[in-house]
């Protein structure tokens, strides 16, 4: 197995570990079994998109919406209004296992309440402008769009092809629970995606 | 120094942070931060390993200095670690990683573009 990579294994260990954090931390992330038995890791984040351009809304922010809160604002908006909130957005954030580069991958989709998918341009105007210059520059974040392995709708995802490269030299890799951890929060920053500081702390070795 | 387990250069580093930052009675938390950088995997040792950062330097400007003083092209990428194994945001300030870990030991992770470019120096 090449440097940097994990096996499936070694990938749903480490799931789980991430797991245990959330459930600590902010009860994020869960994990979704499908009726033919695959499974993935899911997030999903509710931002509401302020008109001030200098502070769009990603899960960066910290303008995030509860559902009840959700209603309140609904309720406002449809006086009078025959669509829904565009402004409400919603993010969500599947983690897969990919079995050609034995990696874990990103896949991610952002959409309106009517359902309507934003574009990739549409997406990286709402990620802060220090991620939006990483992302261009560097070369292991690239995003493309493909078909997604459980659900067959289109998603974005973050290539793996660099990952392995980029965990290889990672401190992690002598202790794979931490995986997707360093991962993540390696990569999840050119796409909207925060972990907090408090993954760090309890993952102590 | 010598670069024995991380556990002992941790608690080294705790020490040095006690002895050297500010001590007067009116600064109930440091301004500045020793931050110790130690290389992981490909990346090339620094000369000077510890540095004194401003606690609201955020983690982007640690690393954007990294590249700088190692004359790093942009396209290779720098990675901060700490605890061994989370990436704080760019956007995170030294401070709140020092006051959330208790330490800034980090490791920096740096990756080059492709195959043909495996050595700096």
């Amino acid at each position: 197995m090449a440097a940097g990579s994990i096996s499936e294994d070694e990938f749903w260990n480490s799931i789980i570990s991430f797991l245990t954090l959330s459930s600590k931390i902010d009860r994020k992330w869960m994990i979704i079994d499908t009726q033919n038995g695959a499974r993935y890791v899911k997030k999903t984040e509710i931002i509401k998109d302020t008109e001030n351009k200098e502070h769009p809304a990603s899960p960066m922010d910290n303008a995030h919406i509860r559902n009840n809160e959700i209603e309140d604002e609904d309720s406002a908006v449809f006086q009078g209004e025959e669509s829904l909130d565009q402004s409400i957005l919603t993010w969500e954030y599947h983690i897969l296992y990919s079995q050609s580069f034995s990696v874990p991958v990103l896949y991610f989709n952002v959409h309106t309440q009517n359902g309507k998918l934003l574009s990739l341009d549409e997406i990286w105007k709402k990620v802060p402008e220090t991620y939006q210059e990483r992302l261009s520059e560097d070369r292991w974040t690239f995003i493309s769009q493909q078909e997604h392995p459980v659900l067959g709708c289109p998603y974005f995802y973050l290539h793996p092809c660099h990952t392995a490269e980029l965990m290889k030299n990672t401190p992690a890799v002598t202790d794979k629970r931490h995986y997707i951890v360093a991962w993540l929060s390696a990569v999840g920053p050119v796409v909207g995606l925060n972990l907090p500081l408090e993954y760090g702390k309890l993952c102590a070795c | 120094m010598s670069d024995d387990g991380n556990e002992s250069r941790d608690s080294k580093n705790t020490e040095t942070e006690e002895k050297s930052s500010p001590t007067s009675p009116s600064h109930a938390v440091e301004s500045k931060i020793d931050v110790l950088l130690k290389p992981a995997g490909d990346a090339p040792i620094m000369k000077k390993k510890k540095w004194a950062v401003d606690r609201n330097k955020r983690i982007g400007w640690v690393g954007e200095f990294i590249k700088k003083y190692l004359k790093l092209t942009a396209q290779d990428s720098v990675f901060l670690y700490v605890n061994q194994s989370f990436a704080p945001t760019p956007d995170t300030e030294i401070g709140s990683v020092f006051d959330k870990f208790l330490q800034t030991s980090m490791k920096m992770t740096k990756i080059t573009e492709g195959p043909w470019a495996t050595s700096l120096t």
